[in-house]
């Protein structure tokens, strides 16, 4: 092993390396003709390792390559943009947390403390709190949305946004569910939620909250499914391509097998690839025995593929649509003669 | 994906250019406040911290006349300028005139508004807020609405309301939250009237200057009015105007500026409007009488011979700034104004992405040099540590001064910082 091999393998070019792949380019043409400021709100879910994130990367970059005419023009102009729902730790999701974050992507300086002020729509008259020097969490959401307005945003991805609902009561997933809508029609921002499997079952312990989402599956590549086989064969071959001075052409020979430990998740798939270069690393060199070090344990892969079939299982009704042909001299119909 | 950088501060529209309601920098600058759901206190603080500017933070920015013609108007709207992307924000301020107007007398007196322009703006679906033409010391009304302006709120009775807070919505009382366009206000005189067109008419105008008006120019007009109203004769012309002798006479010989007060007597008595006399605009004036008696050289030549102010061709300048944009080492826009003979205030109003786009490039350059000065010290730091810890030297500034040459020691910001890094990093190797 050379030491400019050596060099090329410790640098790993996967760390960064994005897949646009069959799944996703499907799944961004079908969210962008739902896009629509007076649209229902988007929910992306799937398994763990599918490449939700990704999506919700690609879905602003497109949106900012889209307008990039309008933005030389207008320097304050963002037409979309992506915020993780974070996990605080504490016992209820934190707002604060995720208004701040979101004033961050939108480039609001948060040294600046914000009040909330605004003219009473009843009265007429403005109404203020008390100036204050640090950011109350009033002042935070009268922010966010005036910054929205003001930066004509189109689209809101939040991502995990599992968050935002778990550890609620049924009561208050309407309340969560309520703030996120009121933020929303406020600030006429169409949001995209994008979350695993359990965000279904969090936003579906309502029909009030059914109602008013529209439900995306982005599913995995099936073994069962040739156009999955190909497409997925087609991700290994990206991904040989972009590290070829490390296996050279050795990748490919064993897509069948990194489809089955990986799930026909593209996620999983880089992550796998990426351990594997790593342990490449620190061998000395490639082998067969490093990638096979990185795969999924048999543990690993029973218990996501558990989640997987079920999740996929809870979710179908939630995706399927059927467009029943009327039969003739149904019941109905003789009724209502 | 390379994209202009996006704005600091949100690029709001200005309201009314280039018409008789264009808006005020201080009314944009409040708007801009509410926008970001700050005070105006906070965004004049973050204003000055960004531009780096050489005063005191806790100056108090009301005390400025951000829309008038001076320093502050000029600084304020360059500055606005380059955090919101948003080009001539200086015509939301007096400053086009700064040639040919004094500011003796310009700053309005009152903060005044017209009740029913915040009427029909909130009618009209959008957000109140403030005319220019009510910045100007000699306007007492509006012009569009026949009524005088007003300074008290209907509500609470109080003055001094408009935008003396630190929260400020326009249009509404900053002590009681009244809405400051629920009141019929008082019918202006002809006079009120005709000040307040004149006025306003110069404002508007003022997006379509070509040139910017010099005072050079002022003698010249001075004369042609002096010749057709009284004959040439200045002394006659001066109380015809309202003012003395002498001052007539530092117009036309030592290039002092008439108040816009005179001017404005100026256009009462000629026929003329007030934009065309300042802007020294004259030509097609018939004299109202011409005096045969009296032949006064046209040649009159002022002692104090101001130069108009330079014509920039600013495609030009926008290209030169684009060529700037791809030298190896990155230049500040103080730096780009220097090379070109230009105040850099300018290239934010005029050439405002390409000053936007060279002052990111040169922030992001001085970063990564602050960033490779202090690995450099790091690194001059931790070759230094056997030579400490061999002699039994506490790790300390004092320590390091003894085995590293002063000018590594000071080439980076936050020596200390780093000597608690370095001396982090020995007690963990050591654990």
């Amino acid at each position: 092993m050379t030491h400019n091999t050596l060099t090329a393998i410790s640098s790993n070019p996967l760390a960064n390396l994005r897949i646009r792949h069959n799944r996703l380019a499907d799944l961004m043409a079908d969210v962008d003709s739902l896009l629509d400021p007076e649209g229902d709100m988007l929910a992306i879910m799937g398994p763990t390792g599918v490449g939700k994130s990704v999506l919700g990367h690609y879905l602003v970059e497109n949106a900012l390559r889209a307008s990039a005419e309008e933005m030389q023009a207008d320097a304050g102009f963002m037409p979309a943009i992506r915020v993780e729902a974070v996990a605080s730790g504490e016992g209820e999701f934190s707002w604060r947390l995720f208004f701040q974050n979101i004033l961050e992507q939108l480039g609001e300086d948060l040294s600046m403390p914000r009040q909330m002020f605004d003219i009473d729509h009843e009265t007429g008259r403005l109404l203020r709190t008390r100036r204050t020097s640090t950011n109350t969490l009033a002042g935070l959401r009268t922010a966010v949305e005036r910054s929205l307005v003001a930066r004509k945003v189109n689209f809101l991805v939040i991502d995990e946004a599992a968050h935002i609902f778990r550890q609620c009561s049924a009561k208050k997933l309407i309340i969560q569910l309520d703030t996120l809508k009121s933020l929303s029609n406020t600030s006429g921002v169409q949001l995209v939620l994008i979350g695993s499997y359990d965000l279904y079952d969090l936003l579906f312990l309502s029909g009030q909250l059914a109602r008013r989402i529209q439900v995306m599956h982005f599913s995995r590549y099936r073994q069962d499914v040739d156009a999955d086989i190909r497409a997925f064969r087609a991700c290994v071959q990206q991904f040989q391509r972009a590290h070829q001075d490390l296996w050279g052409n050795g990748l490919m020979q064993h897509t069948e097998a990194l489809m089955e430990n990986t799930l026909g998740c593209v996620g999983t798939l880089k992550a796998v690839l990426k351990r594997a270069a790593r342990f490449a690393a620190g061998r000395g060199g490639w082998s067969v025995d490093a990638l096979q070090a990185a795969l999924l344990t048999q543990t690993q892969r029973e218990q996501i593929l558990r989640e997987i079939l079920d999740g996929e299982q809870r979710i179908t009704p939630g995706v399927t649509r059927e467009l029943h042909s009327p039969r003739k001299n149904s019941p109905e119909k003789r009724e209502a003669a | 994906m390379n994209q202009a950088p996006r704005s600091m501060l949100h690029a709001l529209v200005p309201q009314g250019v280039g018409t008789p309601a264009t808006e005020s920098l201080l009314s944009y600058f409040c708007r801009l406040a509410v926008s970001h759901a700050v005070s105006t206190t906070d965004l004049a603080h973050f204003v000055v911290s960004q531009v780096q500017h050489d005063i005191r933070e806790d100056f108090d920015w009301q005390q400025r006349n951000i829309s008038g013609i001076g320093e502050s108007a000029q600084s304020w709207a360059a500055w606005l300028s380059a955090l919101t992307g948003v080009a001539r924000l200086d015509l939301l301020t007096l400053t086009p005139w700064s040639g040919v107007l004094p500011h003796r007398g310009l700053a309005a007196r009152r903060s005044h508004w017209c009740p029913q322009c915040f009427k029909d703006d909130q009618e009209a679906g959008r957000d109140p807020y403030f005319r220019l033409s009510w910045e100007v010391g000699p306007v007492e009304a509006c012009h569009r609405h026949k009524v005088e302006l007003v300074d008290t709120c209907p509500h609470c009775g109080k003055r001094h309301v408009r935008h003396n807070a630190g929260i400020v919505v326009p249009g509404w009382c900053t002590h009681c939250g009244g809405f400051l366009g629920a009141v019929d206000a008082t019918p202006a005189s002809p006079k009120q009237l005709w000040i307040a067109r004149q006025v306003e008419d110069m404002i508007a105008s003022q997006a379509t200057l070509d040139t910017l008006p010099y005072a050079g120019s002022i003698p010249t007009t001075l004369n042609l009015l002096i010749l057709g109203l009284d004959g040439g004769q200045s002394a006659k012309f001066a109380k015809r105007i309202g003012v003395a002798k002498s001052t007539a006479h530092g117009w036309l010989n030592h290039g002092n500026l008439p108040t816009l007060d005179a001017f404005l007597a100026m256009a009462a008595h000629s026929g003329l409007k007030l934009e065309q006399i300042v802007r020294g605009d004259i030509s097609g004036w018939a004299p109202s009488q011409t005096d045969t008696q009296i032949a006064l050289p046209f040649d009159l030549i002022p002692k104090q011979d101001r130069q108009p102010s330079r014509i920039l061709d600013w495609d030009a300048i926008r290209q030169e700034l684009d060529e700037m944009l791809k030298l190896p080492v990155p230049i500040s826009v103080q730096e780009a104004g220097q090379r070109l003979g230009i105040d850099d205030r300018h290239l934010y109003l005029q050439a405002n992405e390409q000053a936007r786009a060279l002052g990111a490039r040169w922030l992001k350059y001085k970063a990564s040099c602050r960033a490779a000065n202090q690995d450099l010290v790091r690194n001059g730091l931790k070759a230094a540590m056997p030579a400490l810890l061999d002699a039994g030297l506490p790790i300390n500034l004092t320590s390091f001064r003894q085995v590293v040459p002063s000018d590594l020691l000071n080439s980076a910001e936050g020596t200390f910082e780093l000597i608690k890094q370095v001396r982090r990093d020995v007690q963990a190797s050591r654990v």
